[in-house]
């Protein structure tokens, strides 16, 4: 088959493969933005990758800390951006001591900002927050009831699901024994 | 499966239809405004902008998590998924310019990471739903849709990395300059893939 008719056909596939979404779906995102949608610096999102890429908490010290010196020496001396330096060294410290809990923080606040915000347009919000296992990535944040009798789940680590009522019960009571564990 | 060719009527129906589209030049200018205007509002932190971002590409992204293998389920998770973690990554968006590949490279990102946590997962070819007809009818010819079936299968055959230039650039519509960003690679490399992706699709079709 020749280039040409290749890529005509791509382009005709594209139209056959085009099929509806279903209804509602552009609501839930929406409900979904922040209360506060914070532009994070580059700086502090180089610190949010680092965490994400789940480095030892001593690895991404020292590569945050190195970051820094580079920093400092191309700065020659102390600007502006220096203190934007300074306000990320206060966060790797706060990340040194109380490890993900920094970044947890933040998130947090502003699942509760979404929380309040839902609780009032959708039926059965509720929001476990702070008390669920940071280091569980199956632990429930939060999770509200759908028009069709589902459930919309975010977890811990900021996936979210549409779960069958079954299903919501088995991971509450997962949750609950994890609690029990510990 | 396929669609048979509609009657005559469709047909008058359809090319009124094309008619009353605006100009591919003034469409892209107008896109190009609004995208400018919301990655200006979004790094702003506009609630409202966030909204017209959901508006303008919830569609879009789900049906690039449909071409990209994912079933509907998952397409509407990822979905939702790629767009919380853009509200999270606002700092990275640089201009209006960029905003679609900002977005199709979290997408992206967000398709890999479920792939790398699901491997064995059932790869889903999409299904031939809302064909539209109008252009069965102009092209009048069988063999092609045989053709399409084909190459459907055929595409949801290849390996991510390839399917992933595919998608984008020609079933999503992305330019190369923009694609490539989607993808996090430079514009050689992405030409070399998706000129590897054309060869593979060449052999194996009939």
């Amino acid at each position: 088959m020749r280039d040409d008719r290749l890529r005509n056909l791509l382009g005709k596939l594209a139209d056959f493969t085009t099929e509806p979404v279903r209804d509602g779906l552009d609501e839930d995102i929406r409900h979904q933005i922040p209360y506060r949608l914070v532009r994070h610096s580059v700086t502090w999102n180089t610190f949010r990758i680092i965490i994400d890429l789940r480095l030892s908490r001593s690895v991404a010290a020292a590569v945050i800390i190195i970051s820094i010196s580079v920093w400092a020496t191309f700065l020659g001396a102390w600007s502006t951006s220096a203190d934007q330096v300074l306000q990320d060294s206060k966060l790797l410290i706060q990340y040194g001591l109380s490890g993900k809990n920094v970044g947890r923080a933040e998130v947090l606040a502003s699942l509760e900002d979404f929380c309040k915000q839902l609780a009032w347009r959708a039926k059965g919000v509720t929001y476990y927050g702070r008390s669920a296992d940071p280091d569980d990535s199956y632990a429930i944040l939060m999770h509200w009831r759908l028009p069709d009798g589902k459930y919309r789940v975010i977890f811990n680590d900021l996936t979210t699901k549409t779960v069958s009522p079954e299903v919501l019960v088995t991971l509450q009571s997962y949750m609950l024994g994890k609690h029990l564990e510990q | 499966m396929l669609k048979k060719p509609k009657s005559p009527e469709h047909e008058a129906e359809s090319a009124h239809r094309i008619d009353k589209q605006p100009s591919i030049d003034t469409k892209d200018d107008e896109l190009e405004d609004v995208q400018d205007w919301l990655a200006e509002r979004l790094r702003e932190g506009d609630r409202a902008a966030a909204a017209r971002l959901v508006e303008m590409y919830y569609q879009p992204i789900f049906l690039y998590m449909r071409r990209l293998g994912h079933d509907r389920q998952e397409s509407e998770d990822l979905t939702q998924e790629s767009f919380l973690n853009a509200w999270y990554h606002i700092g990275q968006l640089k201009d209006g310019k960029a905003l679609a590949s900002w977005l199709y490279r979290i997408a992206s990102n967000v398709s890999r990471l479920y792939w790398r946590r699901h491997k064995g997962t059932k790869i889903v070819s999409i299904e031939w739903i809302d064909a539209p007809e109008d252009r069965i009818v102009e092209s009048g010819n069988s063999s092609e849709y045989e053709q399409l079936e084909a190459l459907r299968q055929v595409v949801a055959q290849l390996p991510i990395k390839l399917k992933e230039v595919v998608v984008l650039h020609y079933m999503q519509h992305l330019t190369i300059a923009e694609a490539a960003k989607a993808v996090g690679i430079r514009q050689g490399t992405f030409k070399s893939r998706l000129s590897r992706a054309l060869k593979t699709l060449r052999k194996q079709l009939p």
